[in-house]
This record gives C-alpha cells, structure tokens and sequence, in this order.
C-alpha cells in the first residue's frame, strides 16, 4: 500500500508506474493510496491505522516532512549498501535533501523548482536582473511581470538575494524583516500598473497569468515546471530561465527546489519490498516516465546528459533553476518557519488595492508583535 | 473387493454425494447473495456519484448566475487584466474551467483555468446548435445542453441571459465543463469506471475515454481491478439519466464495476467446498468403517461358526442378540447347527444303544463313564493341566460313550468267556479298541474320538493294548477315559456279583497309579469322587444326558478357542 499526496494525472502516472514495478517483482500486489496533505500527515502522526485501514509500506512526501517522520520514528534510514547505489547515480543536491546528517532517509524521485517564464519577443536576450525585467518598455496594459504575492516560494529567491542565508543558526527558516521590505518596495513601482496587484494576488493567479501571458498581456511571470504543458498547448513563444536578482542585491536569487520523495515506513510488514518498490522507481527509464508525464524535473545525473532533457522546450531553464536553487531540508524547523513565513504573507490577502509601504509594514510587521 | 471395502466405499459415495450437492446449492446461494450485494453496491456508488455530479451542476449554475450579475453590474466588459482577474477569481471560487461573456455574437470576454486542460477545442458558445434550445436561449431565458461536434470536445454548456440586457442588445453568460475524465474522477469512486452518455452515444470516459464510432463503456473493462475467477463474470454495470438536458434528452452516467468480489466470492466458496469434502471424506471413512464393523461382526462370527462346523465341531452356536435380519440368519445358522448336531447325536446314540446291548454295561454306566470323564478333565483344567474346549469337550463325551464300541466286532462267546483266552480269542480282544475307532471314523468329524477311543486301553507304563503306547505318547483323554471306566466297573454291580466298594477301588486305582493309569488323572478322578460322588448328577451336562433327553443346553461358542494341552 503506497500513500501519496499526488492527485489527478500525477496519481495516475505513479499508479501505473506502481503497477509496472509490482510485475517486475514478482507475485506482488500495490495499491496507490492518495490523501491529501494533511490527510496523509494525520494518518502517519496516528500510531494506529483506523479500523479496516491497511497499513501503508510507502509514502510519497515532499521531502521537507522527512525530518519529522524521522524524528518519529514512522520511516526507515536506507541500508548502506543502497545509498552507495544512490551515491553514483543521483544529483549530490537530491541526495543532501533527503538527509539527515549521515543518514539517508528516502529516495529522491522527483524536483520541483520555480523559475521565470518569459516571452522572447519582449526580451531578445534573457534579463539579468529584476529591474532590467520591470523597465522593459511595453505597449500598454502589458505587465512585465507577475507572481503570486502570497507564496512564500515566489518571493524566496530574492528575498534571500539581499539576505543570503535563510537559516538562523538553529536551522529555522527567517525571512528578515528588512530583506522583505526592501523586495516589496522594489516592486512598488510593478503594483502601480493597472491590474498588476489584482494579477499578483489571487488565489488562482497562476492560471490567470498563464492566460495573461498567452493573450500577450503579460511578459514574464514566476511559474513550476507543472506549467510547461500548458505553456506549449498556447502555442505562444516562451523561454525560461532562474529567477533573476535585483541589481542592488548582495547575493544570487536562490529559488527553493522541493523533492518528493519515496519512503520505506517501518510499521510495514515488508519493508525490505518496499525498499526495492521504492528503488525501482529510480530506474532510469522508469524516472523518466514518470516525470515526464508529471512535468517534474529528474533527479538521477543520466538525466542531465541525455539530448532529451537539453532540448525540450523550457527544460533547459527549470534546470539551471534547480542548479542554483536551495533544497528544503528535511528538518520540522524549516516547514514550521516556512509556515510562518505564509502566513504572514496572507495578510496581503484582503488588501484590495496596491499597498503602500505602510500597508506591507502594517500588515506584515504589524502582525508578527 | 472386500465387503467391508465396498460398504466403505458405498458410504463415501453417500456422504459425498451429499457434501457435492449441499457445497453447490450453497455455492451458488453465496454467489447470488455477492452478485446481489455487488449491484448493489454499484447503485449506490451511482447514487452518490449522480449527487456529486447534481452539486456540481448547482456549483456551475451559482457561477453562472454570479457571472450573469457580474456582468449585467459591469456593463460591456473589455480583456483587461482587472476584468480577468475578477473573472479567474470567479473560476476559482466556483472551481469553474471556462467562462465567457456575450453580447450578440460578439465575445466580450472569457477566462478559463488551465489545471483542467482547457483545451482549445473546447468550444464556448451561447449559440447552440439545437433550434429549440436555440429559441429558448434568443428569448432570454437559461438553458442547459451538451456541445459536442467533430474535433470539438463534448462540454456542458449552461448559459443565462445578463439580466437587464434588452432584446435588441441581448448579453449572455455562459458557463462551460468539460465532458471528460477529470470531471469523472471528481465523482467517482475508487475500483469503478464510468462514462457520461448522451443518447446512447458516449461522451467522456474514465480513467480513459475511448474513440471511435464505437467506442462504449465496455472498453473500460481493462480497466478494472482483477482478481480471482473474474473472468469468468460480466463485469455490473449501472446506467442512469442523471442531467435533464433543455433538448428533452439526458446525461446519463454509466458506472461499470469488476465482478472481483463474485471472483472472490466463488473462490471461498470452492475453499469451504473442499472442506467440507474434505471433512465429509473423513466422517464418511469413519463413519462408514464403524457401520462396516458393525454390520461385519455378526457375519464374521457367521462364517467362523460354518467354518468351525464344517471341520466338525458340532457344539458351534450362535448369540442371537440383534433382532434384524443378521440376527435372523443367525437364528437359522443355528437352527441348522442344532439340526446336524441332532443327526450326529443320533447316531452316536444309536451306537451307544448298541454298546448297551451287546455288553453288560448298563445305560448308568455309560452315563457315569462320561460323566466321570468330563468331571475329571474339569478337574485338570482347574489344576492348569489342559484346557478343553466345547468341542473337544463334545468330542470327549462321544469317546466316552463309544469307548467299548469295538467290542461289537467281539462274539458274545469271547466277552462271556470266564476262562483263559486262546490266542485268536486274544487277538479279538487286543483289536477291539481299533475297530471302534474305525467305526467312529466312519461317523465322519469324529477322527478325535477315534483316535482317543484307539487308546482307551493303553497303559501308562506301556503295557495296554493295541499298541502299546506310553505316557505322554497316550491322549490325555484315553488316560481319563480309561482311569473312569476302571472305577466304575470295579465299583459297577453286575448280574452275577456286587461291586467292589468305593474306597477299595480308589485304593486299587491307586496302586496302579503310575502302572496302569496317569497318576495326575487319578488323582483328579479320585477327587471328582470324593467330591460330589460317582453317582451324583448335579451341574452334569454330558451328551448321553442330552441323547437321554435330560438337557437341551449347549455351550454357545464364539469364537471358538483353541484348546491346548498341559
């Protein structure tokens, strides 16, 4: 029994890829489970499965939860002999993010990263930094970029571009108050175009901006790998490349990169079949299949070397993102800082218009005392 | 095969028969019942997914209205990034995938979300391609109808009029879903495939909507869970109308489930049937070996005692317990046995009358020779020298009473003689023990008691007649035999003298103990005597009692023990 928190197309893809691995292991049965996040998170806290649940053997989390599932004893450390396997065929920057120290807590299957979709008619080469991309002339009512102004992820590469490190020194995720000012006051100037707060703001902006940037409204805007298939189906020219720095900022813009992650649980009654299950899907065909149907970026280094993942469209960009990006680490620290950080974030939910410098002090430094 | 092989066997076929018939009556109740709990299962899984798929209808009607009141609030709306916004913000809260303003047959505006894929061969239209809808529409009131046509996705499409647009500049709203498999997967369960149908003709299926002309639910079936003996049953499906559609015609939804629970079913059944024929095997061959036994006891005891009275021994009988018809042939056996014992006694007894008459031996002398005799042997048993079965008991009884019967070979002349013998005389004399037991020979059966009757008058030191025999080379019997008929002829009266007193003749039995006779038997007869005397007749049980009519009780054998000798 594999839980995930994967749904729809996704779910789909690992069932099928599931299936596939039961075959090849022989007189096995696997049932894809999918829950929600926080259904998933209740299930494994719980000590005991509700009534007529079957235990689980896998799960596929984000590799942030690992560090508590760890913690808690629910899933179990790779043996050494499998993490040597892991060692030679997996980017060194997946392999640090499912780890613990010296311990290797799951395998890596997939990254995810966020990166900046642009359209090469408004830019003939690449902006190198952010005020570049907002001082781009454009015919009117054209935005030059948009992003979602409530997730923490968007704004975490140049939030840490004049911060650095997002870590204090007990491993939690901060943002600083003034970093984040400083971020916001730089993009002042992208709020005072019209519908530039409203594209920036909603809950479902992703696909407005998606619709935005298809209809020639909109330049550039933040976007995950996930969107590749729809960016294709506009037919409109895009490229992608990482997120870039404003000029005045100290250190590159970092973009966070998540993994999902598979993880052998120890309750299981077969965890050594639930290892292998798990190792199987790093098989380098079945890794493939399984993100390119889900537009997640690989992970295994063959990846990186096939003519595949160098010429597909927009690939190219999500890569070099997730080069430069910064793992989660697997600690509760970070999710929990990380939650806060969201949070505090979602006071900019109500704000109808674009905010002023009071508004973001009020509203997010307000809050926090 | 042996009877008790075939009544096993005849029982197990019984039992088995039974258990095979009982397994498939139940076999086929526990599938009906599966079969039955399955469809309906699927009835409500329908149920519930013609609810969701009825909210979802309600949630799209709710953003078609807001957007109708949006619009008619906005007046003529342009593509600008605050109208899409608001318009992205209405999909999202409505979860609605594409909507579109009107205003003739111009589009104002429409905004669509893309984690449906909204494919661009979605069509959104207000104007639909049925007439009556059609009217319906251009006279301002809503409508509901499935836009489907050649390269175009089947999509429901639920439009309004903007309220407070006139006749002559009529706006519309229209709310757009795709017919397809994500819409599906929102409403189905797990374990359960389904299409949406519009008068008969599919439109979208999940987890795969099948093409072609022909393309129908029944293309899913690879689809579905597998399990044990599926295959072997149609996969249930169920089918309703669960959207009533403005062309008269309805959505219907088509749920088709694996029959796995009926394979599941029928493979514990077959478990549970071969236990019980396992079980039934076992309690068949127990059973049976039990009613076997039974029923073979009787008829075992049956051929032991024919057996038994095939090699002569007559005082065979039966118990006559059961009441059934082995109890009936038991009876009968010894009805039979009764019949040829009679026929042996009667002859025997007609030799003894001859005995009687040709010596001066007396019916009492006979009687009490065998009886002595029997006592005797009883005494030895008791003491642990011999041990005497019914038979040999019988067979002892008949060489008692016919121990003199060569004597009849003897002419009167030579028995009555009171001087000394001549040679020949003698010779007649020394054979008479051999011709009685070739006449008892001749009898058939008895060759025992002729062998004993050969003997009669054999010494234990050797020095009796006919051959001279010795000790343990003499049967038992002739010892006895021979010891009593000494007693009782010194002790006997005859025509012409008294007898001998008893104590004179146990002394004179005495004397030749260890001589004449076996020393052990006359100790024995010595105390049959003292004990009950020579005359006494209490317990007596022997034959010529029984030739005299005095007794009818025979010992019942069953089996026969073997006798041996100490």
């Amino acid at each position: 029994m594999v839980g995930t928190t994967w749904i729809g197309h996704s779910a789909e893809t690992l069932n099928q890829e599931l299936i596939r691995v039961a075959q090849e292991l022989g007189p096995v049965t696997m049932e894809l489970r999918p829950f929600s996040p926080a259904g998933l998170a209740d299930y494994l806290m719980r000590s005991q499965p509700a009534r007529g649940e079957s235990l689980l053997d896998l799960v596929v989390v984000p590799n942030d939860w690992l560090g508590q599932l760890f913690e808690r004893d629910l899933i179990c450390e790779l043996p050494v002999s499998r993490v040597d396997a892991l060692e030679q065929h997996l980017v060194r920057q997946a392999l640090l993010a499912v780890s613990d120290h010296d311990k290797v807590l799951a395998y890596p299957v997939s990254a995810e990263v966020l990166a900046l979709v642009y359209d090469p008619d408004r830019f003939p080469s690449p902006p190198r930094t952010m005020d570049e991309l907002l001082a781009a002339p454009l015919p009117a009512g054209v935005l030059p970029f948009a992003f979602n102004v409530l997730n923490p992820s968007h704004l975490t590469p140049l939030v840490s571009s004049f911060q650095g490190s997002l870590l204090d020194r007990d491993g939690n995720f901060v943002w600083r108050d003034d970093a984040l000012l400083t971020v916001l006051g730089h993009l002042d100037g992208l709020w005072r175009l019209p519908g530039a707060w409203n594209a920036c703001r909603g809950d479902d902006n992703e696909s407005l901006q998606l619709q935005l940037f298809s209809e020639g409204k909109l330049a550039s805007f933040v976007a995950g790998p996930w969107l590749l298939e729809a960016l294709e189906a506009t037919g409109r020219p895009f490229a992608v490349m990482p997120i870039p720095p404003f000029a005045d900022s100290t250190h590159p813009a970092r973009a966070l990169v998540g993994y999902e992650c598979v993880a052998a649980l120890r309750e299981s009654r077969w965890t050594d079949l639930a290892l292998e299950a798990g190792a199987s899907l790093l098989e380098e065909q079945a890794n493939e299949r399984l993100n390119r149907s889900t537009r997640r970026l690989p992970v295994l280094l063959s990846s990186y070397q096939t003519k595949r993942a160098m010429t597909a469209a927009g690939t190219v960009g999500f890569l070099r993102a997730l080069e430069g990006g910064q793992a989660f680490p697997p600690s509760a620290n970070w999710s929990e800082g990380f939650q806060r950080v969201g949070d505090r974030l979602q006071r900019l939910r109500a704000q109808a218009r674009p905010p002023s410098r009071a508004d973001l002090e009020r509203r997010l430094l307000g809050g926090r005392s | 095969m042996r009877l008790r092989g075939q009544l096993v066997i005849s029982h197990l076929g019984s039992i088995l028969a039974a258990a095979a018939i009982i397994g498939a009556v139940n076999l086929m109740l526990m599938l009906s019942g599966t079969r039955n709990l399955e469809h309906d299962t699927l009835n409500a899984s329908l149920g519930a997914a013609e609810h969701l798929l009825a909210q979802r209808l309600t949630e799209l009607k709710q953003g078609r209205d807001e957007l109708a009141i949006f619009a008619a609030n906005s007046g003529p709306l342009g593509r600008d990034v605050d109208t899409l916004a608001r318009l992205h913000e209405l999909l999202q809260v409505h979860q609605l995938v594409r909507v579109a303003v009107f205003s003739g047959l111009q589009k104002e505006v429409d905004a669509y979300r893309w984690e449906r894929g909204a494919a661009p061969g979605l069509a959104t239209t207000w104007l639909p391609t049925n007439p009556r809808i059609a009217a319906q529409v251009a006279d301002g009131r809503s409508a509901i109808w499935i836009q489907s046509g050649p390269g175009r996705s089947p999509s429901l499409q639920l439009c309004a009029a903007v309220p407070g647009s006139g006749e002559k500049e009529r706006r519309w709203v229209v709310v757009t879903e795709p017919l397809d498999g994500a819409l599906m997967e929102d409403i189905l369960p797990s374990r359960v495939v389904g299409a949406l149908e519009n008068e008969g003709r599919l439109l979208a299926g999940w987890p795969e909507s099948p093409t072609g002309p022909d393309a129908n639910l029944s293309a899913l079936t690879a689809y579905l869970p597998r399990g044990p003996f599926s295959s072997m049953f149609k996969p249930l499906v169920a089918r309703r109308d669960v959207i009533q559609l403005d062309d008269g015609s309805g959505l219907a939804l088509a749920l088709m489930a694996s029959p796995t629970p009926s394979g599941r079913s029928l493979l514990v059944g077959l478990r549970a049937w071969f236990l019980v024929l396992a079980a039934g095997t076992l309690a068949a061959l127990g059973l049976g070996s039990g009613l076997a036994s039974r029923l073979l006891l009787p008829l075992r005891a049956l051929l032991e005692g024919t057996s038994a009275m095939a090699r002569g021994h007559l005082m065979v009988r039966l118990p006559t317990t059961r009441n059934d018809e082995l109890g009936a042939l038991m009876r009968e056996f010894n009805r039979m046995a009764d019949e040829i014992r009679s026929t042996y006694l009667g002859v025997i007894s007609t030799l003894a009358e001859v005995v009687e008459a040709k010596s001066h031996y007396t019916r009492a002398h006979i009687e009490r020779v065998e009886r002595l005799t029997l006592a005797t042997v009883e005494v030895l048993e008791r003491r642990g020298w011999v041990r005497f079965s019914s038979h040999q008991r019988f067979v002892l009884s008949v060489a008692a009473i016919l121990h003199d019967i060569g004597k009849i070979a003897i002419s009167n002349e030579i028995l009555n003689k009171s001087g000394p013998l001549e040679m020949d005389e003698r010779e007649q004399i020394l054979a008479h023990p051999e011709v009685g037991a070739l006449i008892v020979e001749r009898i058939g059966k008895l060759e025992r008691a002729a062998e004993i009757i050969r003997c009669a008058h054999e010494h234990f030191d050797g020095s009796g007649y006919p051959r001279g025999l010795r000790g343990e080379e003499i049967p038992l019997e002739s010892r006895v035999i021979l010891a009593v008929d000494a007693l009782d002829a010194m002790i006997m009266d005859r025509p012409y003298s008294t007898g001998r007193p008893l104590e004179n003749a146990i002394r004179e039995l005495r004397s030749e103990a260890g001589k004449q006779f076996d020393p052990v038997v006359v100790e024995a007869l010595i105390e049959v005597v003292a004990s009950v005397g020579v005359d006494a007749q209490e317990g007596s049980s022997g034959v010529y009692r029984v030739l005299a009519g005095e007794s009818e009780v025979l010992s019942a054998v069953t089996p026969i023990p073997q006798a041996h000798q100490g």
